[in-house]
């Protein structure tokens, strides 16, 4: 059976290459494929600028769809996984429409917790949502699974 | 992020004041409507931000399409602001004749005509609708 795996690892300057883990494959002659990888403070950098260029270009803006839309959001949402704690930090801090990003990276819907008042008929057929709420479950969602910001 | 006089180039010092806080738990939409408790986003059946479904929502708590935005006894009436077909932006008309936005997720103005928001930003006034004042 074929495997590929993937893995992380420290080039020093006499060229050598030092993995940050013990490889659990079969003994035997392997490809290796070099690819540079974004430092966490590169890989922060890049998302503050996106979400400060989205945040600009959006700011007189009503409607969270169309700005989801935005390249810097799509962006961010293609940063995946990583960028979960970077997400979950600004929305404590500054608050923002970050619900969709977050649904598209992690498939999670997580429930508006109890205390807030949750999405409402604004008109007849018409959901408004609960802002805050969302705020609040999001960040409740990524405390509980552990994630650090 | 408060709301920047470079995207609404008839917008000025003299022609509209801040009357409420920054708040992204609402929209101009809503706030068109007397709505502030959540934001209000009428798409149109396959999901796009049509002029033509916002007109649909507006009709539903009472809006029905009029002439214009001059000032009528008893009678209140909102602006709609449309870039191609899509809308950007609607507007409230005040007893006073005034007008009231809320800017995005930033604050809340008054501004002396509908015409006042006009430009890049929000396209131009292509509808007005009215219900009566309550």
């Amino acid at each position: 059976m074929r495997t590929i795996v993937e893995t992380y690892g420290t080039i020093s300057a006499d060229g050598t290459l030092a993995l940050e883990e013990t490889l659990q494959c079969p003994p035997g002659r392997v490809r290796v494929r070099i690819e540079p990888v974004e430092s966490d403070e590169e890989f922060a950098k890049r998302f503050a600028q996106l979400a400060a260029t989205w945040k600009q270009a959006t700011r007189h803006s009503s409607r969270m769809g169309k700005d989801a839309e935005h390249p810097a959001y799509q962006e961010i949402i293609a940063m995946g996984e990583r960028a979960i704690p970077l997400i979950l930090a600004d929305l404590e801090k500054n608050g923002g429409h970050w619900f969709i990003a977050l649904r598209q990276i992690t498939g999670a819907e997580p429930p508006i917790p109890a205390g807030h008042k949750g999405n409402i008929e604004v008109a007849p057929g018409w959901i408004g949502y609960d802002i805050k709420g969302m705020q609040a479950a999001w960040l409740a969602w990524g405390r509980q699974l552990g994630f650090r910001w | 992020m408060p709301f920047s006089l470079v995207d609404f180039p008839n917008l000025h010092p003299g022609n509209y004041r801040i009357t409420g806080p920054a708040d992204e738990t609402y929209n101009c939409i809503a706030w068109a409507a007397g709505i502030d408790s959540a934001p209000w986003e009428p798409v149109s059946a396959s999901g796009h931000y049509t002029t033509t479904a916002l007109i649909d929502a507006m009709q539903s708590v009472g809006f029905v399409p009029c002439a214009d935005g001059s000032l009528e006894d008893g009678v209140e009436k909102i602006a709609i602001y449309t870039d191609v077909h899509e809308y950007m932006h609607a507007a409230r008309q005040l007893d006073s004749g005034k007008w009231t936005s809320k800017m995005g997720k930033g604050e809340r103005i008054e501004h002396d005509t509908p015409q006042d928001l006009a430009g890049p930003a929000y396209g131009q006034v292509t509808a007005f609708m009215k219900r009566p004042r309550t």
